[in-house]
Order: C-alpha cells, then sequence, then structure tokens
C-alpha cells in the first residue's frame, strides 16, 4: 500500500520522500483541495470510497493507509 | 480603458425585480442543474419559483416574518430557494458549515437569530444545543418535501413581494473583526443587485456556469451563483467538491468562480496528468507553439487545449485570496482568462474584477460602475457606492470606525490607475488563506496566550511547496514535556482551516516597536 501511495504523491505532486508519521499539510503543504484530489485518485485506484466525514481524521501517511487497509479488509 | 466602455447590463435594484423579469422571459429555461445521486436533475425558474414560494408561505404561516433565520448547509438547490423564500420578510444568515458548534451558539445568540435550517450533513453541529427554547432548529431533508408539496401560485408570490424595500437588511454577512469577535454585515437587495450587475457590466457572462464554492461564502454565492440567475441562465452546482473535475468536464462551464487554491490546483493536476500520460513534454511544446502564433493574432488554443478542462471554460473568477499573477499567465496560456478580482463581505463583496479586454495579472481589476474608489492619505482603499452595507449589525462602534467621510475603509493598502485597482498589502493583521478563509492571527494568539508556559507568542504562516500553513511561533522559559498535546487542545476549539499546522519555539523574545507591540513582518513568511 505505501509502495502504491508513494507513486501516487509522487506523480500527482512530485514529493519524492514519504515517511509513516509525515503530515499531509505540514509536510507536503497538500491543500484542502489538493487532499481531495488525493481522495479521487486513491478511489478510483482501489475501488474505495473515502466519506467525506472521515477526511479530517486522515492527516498522516499511516493514517491514511491504516484506515484503506481497513476498507479493504471489510470489503473481503 | 477608454475605448472599452462598462457593458450595458439591465437595472434590478432588488430580488423581486430580477426573478420576475426573468421568470417572466424564459419561465422553462433551466435555472439550476445538479446531480442528485449519478442523475443530473434539472431545475427551471418555474419550478424553482414554486418550491420558493411554498417555502414562503411555510415561514409566513408560521409567524415567522422579520425573524433572523440561520442557514446551515452543504452546496444543494434547495439553499437557493430557502434564500429567496427568507431574504423578502425576514433576515438570512448563511452560517459556516466548516465552524465549531461553540462558535455557531455565539453566532446564533449575538445575532438574535431565531430558527437554524441544517441538514442531515450538519445535523452533528447543531446536536447539542437542539434543545434550546428560545432557537428552532429545522432540519431541512426531514421537512423540505412536505413543504414544497403545499402548492401556492407563483402570482401569490409576486403579490406579496411586489413593494420590496430595496435597502431593508435581509442578508447577515459574517466577517471578520479586528478583535477576533465575529462581525455581521448588514447586507441589503439593493447592495447584492449592484453587486451582481457589476460584474455583469465588467464582463460578458454566458451560460451555463458552474458553482463549487461553498453557498455561506459570499463571494461564492453572489458573483459566483446569483450573477448566472441576474441574467436568466443556468447554473449547475458541484454538490460534492470531489466530482469538481467531472463536473467541469460534463456541465461544460463557460463560467467558474474559485478561489486561488482551487485555480491552482486544477492548473496542477493539468500538469500532473499531462506527466502520467508522459504528454508533459508534448504540452509545453504546444504552448510554446501557440504562444508565437498568438503574436501573429493566431488563435488555436482552443483547439489545442479543449480537452484538458473543457472547451467552453473561458472565464474563471478568482476571489477571495490574493492571487499568484503567475496563474493567470498559465491559464491565458491554455485560452482561459483567470479574472483575479476583489471584494469584501462589507460590499457585497464586489468592488473590482479584471475584463476580458483589459486584463493586467498584477491588478485585482477594474472597479466596477457604479462604486467610486479612492485612496486615503495613508495609502488605505476606501469604497463608495451601492454595494456598501448598512453597518455592523448591533455593532455602532464598528461601523463608525469603517467609515470615513461616506466611504468605506477597506483595510487594505493600494492605489489605483485610473479605474483599475492594484492592492499591496493589509493594514490588519489578517491571514487570508489561498482558499479564501480569513484568519485573526489575534484570536489564535489569545487561546494560546492562556497556557500558562507561554510567555509570547505570534501565529503566522509558512510555506510548504506551494501551500501556506500555519504555525505558531512560540517563545518560552519552560516548556511542558508534551507541547502538542496543549497544541492539540487549542485546535479542537477552533474551525479546522483556523487550526495550527505546526509550532515553532523561538530562542529569544520576540522583536519589538516603542509601544511593546511584536514586530509581526519580522517573522514568519
Amino acid at each position: 500500500m505505501i509502495a502504491a501511495l508513494k507513486k501516487l504523491m509522487k506523480d500527482n505532486y512530485g514529493i519524492k520522500q514519504i515517511n509513516d508519521d509525515d503530515n499531509f499539510k505540514k509536510d507536503y503543504g497538500l491543500t484542502s483541495f489538493d487532499f481531495v484530489n488525493l481522495v479521487c485518485l486513491i478511489e478510483e485506484e482501489y475501488h474505495i470510497e473515502i466519506d467525506e466525514k472521515d477526511y479530517r481524521s486522515l492527516n498522516t501517511v499511516s493514517e491514511l493507509i491504516a484506515y484503506l487497509e481497513a476498507k479493504r479488509a471489510e470489503a473481503q | 480603458m477608454a475605448g472599452y466602455p462598462y457593458l450595458d447590463v439591465v437595472v434590478y435594484n432588488n430580488f423581486y425585480e430580477m426573478l420576475h423579469s426573468v421568470y417572466g422571459k424564459t419561465p422553462e429555461e433551466i435555472a439550476i442543474r445538479y446531480r442528485e445521486k449519478e442523475a443530473i436533475r434539472d431545475i427551471s425558474y418555474r419550478e424553482m419559483l414554486e418550491e420558493t414560494t411554498s417555502f414562503y408561505f411555510y415561514l409566513k404561516n408560521k409567524g415567522l416574518e422579520n425573524k433572523h433565520i440561520g442557514i446551515l448547509s452543504e452546496n444543494r438547490y434547495e439553499y437557493l430557494t430557502i434564500y429567496f423564500a427568507t431574504v423578502f420578510k425576514n433576515v438570512i444568515a448563511p452560517m459556516d458549515k466548516e465552524n465549531v458548534p461553540e462558535n455557531l451558539w455565539k453566532q446564533i445568540h449575538d445575532f438574535d437569530i431565531s430558527v437554524v435550517f441544517y441538514t442531515d450533513k450538519t445535523a452533528h453541529l447543531v446536536e447539542s444545543f437542539q434543545t434550546s427554547e428560545e432557537v428552532e432548529f429545522i432540519n431541512i431533508d426531514e421537512v423540505y418535501s412536505d413543504i414544497i408539496e403545499d402548492k401556492h401560485s407563483i402570482d401569490l408570490l409576486w403579490e406579496e413581494i411586489k413593494d420590496t424595500d430595496s435597502d431593508r437588511f435581509c442578508v447577515l454577512g459574517f466577517t471578520s473583526g479586528t478583535t477576533g469577535d465575529v462581525k455581521g454585515a448588514m447586507l441589503t437587495q439593493r447592495n447584492v443587485t449592484a453587486c451582481l450587475r457589476g460584474a455583469l457590466q465588467n464582463n460578458v457572462l454566458k451560460s451555463p456556469s458552474l458553482a463549487v464554492l461553498p453557498m455561506n461564502h459570499t463571494y461564492g454565492f453572489n458573483p459566483g451563483i446569483l450573477c448566472t440567475l441576474y441574467n436568466g441562465g443556468t447554473i449547475c452546482l458541484t454538490v460534492n467538491i470531489k466530482h469538481f473535475q467531472r463536473d467541469l468536464k460534463e456541465y461544460n462551464p463557460y463560467f467558474v468562480s474559485m478561489v486561488p487554491m482551487i485555480a491552482e490546483g486544477v492548473y496542477k493536476k493539468i500538469l500532473a496528468e499531462a506527466k502520467r500520460q508522459k504528454k508533459d513534454k508534448l504540452l509545453q511544446r504546444m504552448i510554446k507553439v501557440s504562444n508565437f502564433l498568438l503574436k501573429f493574432k493566431i488563435d488555436i488554443r482552443r483547439m489545442l487545449f479543449g480537452n484538458l478542462i473543457n472547451k467552453r471554460l473561458k472565464f474563471i473568477s478568482c476571489g477571495g485570496a490574493p492571487l499568484n499573477p503567475y496563474y493567470v499567465d498559465r491559464y491565458m496560456e491554455l485560452g482561459i482568462y483567470l479574472l483575479n478580482g476583489y471584494g469584501l463581505t462589507e460590499c457585497a463583496p464586489l468592488i473590482c474584477i479584471n475584463r476580458e479586454f483589459d486584463m493586467d495579472s498584477e491588478s485585482v481589476g477594474t472597479i466596477i460602475k457604479e462604486v467610486d474608489a479612492k485612496i486615503a492619505d495613508d495609502g488605505e482603499i476606501l469604497i463608495k457606492g451601492p454595494n456598501v452595507m448598512l453597518g455592523y449589525y448591533k455593532n455602532p462602534e464598528a461601523t463608525a470606525e469603517c467609515m470615513v467621510d461616506g466611504y468605506f475603509k477597506t483595510g487594505d493598502y493600494g492605489y489605483l490607475k485610473e479605474r483599475r485597482l492594484y492592492v499591496t498589502g493589509r493594514k490588519k493583521n489578517l491571514i487570508i488563506l489561498d482558499n479564501g478563509k480569513n484568519v485573526l492571527p489575534e484570536m489564535i494568539e489569545a487561546k494560546l496566550s492562556n497556557l500558562d508556559w507561554i510567555k509570547e507568542c505570534i501565529v503566522t504562516t509558512r510555506r510548504v511547496n506551494d501551500n501556506r500553513i500555519l504555525v505558531a511561533l512560540i517563545y518560552t522559559e519552560e516548556a511542558p514535556e508534551d507541547i502538542q498535546a496543549d497544541i492539540d487542545r487549542i485546535n479542537e476549539s477552533l474551525p479546522e482551516y483556523m487550526r495550527l499546522a505546526d509550532y515553532e519555539l523561538m530562542d529569544k523574545e520576540f522583536e519589538k516597536n516603542s509601544t511593546k507591540k511584536i514586530l509581526r513582518s519580522k517573522y514568519g513568511e
């Protein structure tokens, strides 16, 4: 999952180095609009729906990955 | 300038004149288009006004005339019918769904709001004070379909509102005060319609338009949505920001109102997409060729780049926050006019916007026709005209303070070249984020100062990549072990956009002026 996220971040936001604890806003400078775009890309890639009300709890790379993994497990 | 006069636009001084005229001409024209689940739904002017009429009589029969009515809702079609049903006999207060319950309750209380219309999506914001006896909370999702079942003739609405007083206070626009308290700009229908007309006198607006900004945002709602209705056109609504890019393609709008964050985001996405398809170099080559041909007045931009966003998009108005002129030029290369504009809630909000044939990427635009602008001796931009509010609600001191010789003091510094305005800085310490949200550093600093261990602090911004984030600079002699826990607690009491993304500890006290005020300009960006 982290490898795929790395690729998305590199291709779309030019961010080359990704760490678990990185914060999307503080460390990558993602605006709320950028974050929604990232959500759209992830949804397309993984066929997962990320609920709008969950955005606020997804601040770091590890939070997003844990969320996506839980969603995938739910779907299986 | 002299060779490019203002455009002729029919004069409506209130919403009765506007809606009555537009409906009379094109009742079956589509007023609003939006996506309901996956299907596109079209609402004609007739349908919109039928529902407005039902809602108007619902309010009347409940005995709510003259009451202040709050609306706390995500972007949706019903926002418009409720707005029009309310604005004639009540005061409508568009509330920010990104605010925290504590602040919303303060607004309800301070601005005498008796009824709040909320939705399933905003219910969590009001659940803690729903039991209040002074304020009625009504869920739009629960009552709307029943309300519109009770049909009345639109003629009855016309009869009720034909004597509309254009100068009656009818919209409460929330705006930041310098001390941290929210102020309520009292706007009239004359204010709002003057702003709409002003926008249309600067540029030709063709239909349809796309609205993406939050509807409680004065800029997003008035120039962004009502302008199109003033013209009798179709406004497409992006009801979920996730679908914005798709809406841009599928609705194929001629005009979109944005804030810099979105305009920049859309452009970056175009570049990222080109790169992903390994066509970035090709795109740059095509731009070079197109720019070269333009020197010979050969314009093939639409043919070359029409598919990048959509084939029709011509104008993007950009307001709410300072725009980087770089993007004006980049959009222009693609054949899209990114029209930088400027305004304040107190001016309903439009003061000026760039014009198609008179663009200047450094300027915030040409002052709208009926507005008089001048520069004070200290450089502050002063505004007089039909768009200027009546004053601040229940705040005569603030009202007196913001006016000088009949002119409204904007709090911004700038200069004029004929009718073109240039903004050079802010008089107040207000931080304007790229998404158009205003942050008063003093408000967050006051909360930080309540922490015993903080001796001095300021809130400023730091740039990370292209985005600006909020940062607290703190001077302390004795920092606790878990500083972040204190910051988190403060963040929880603040709306999302006001939250501190980071903090920095300073190794010495801040530099101050002779009156012991921190020299803010020395710190942050």
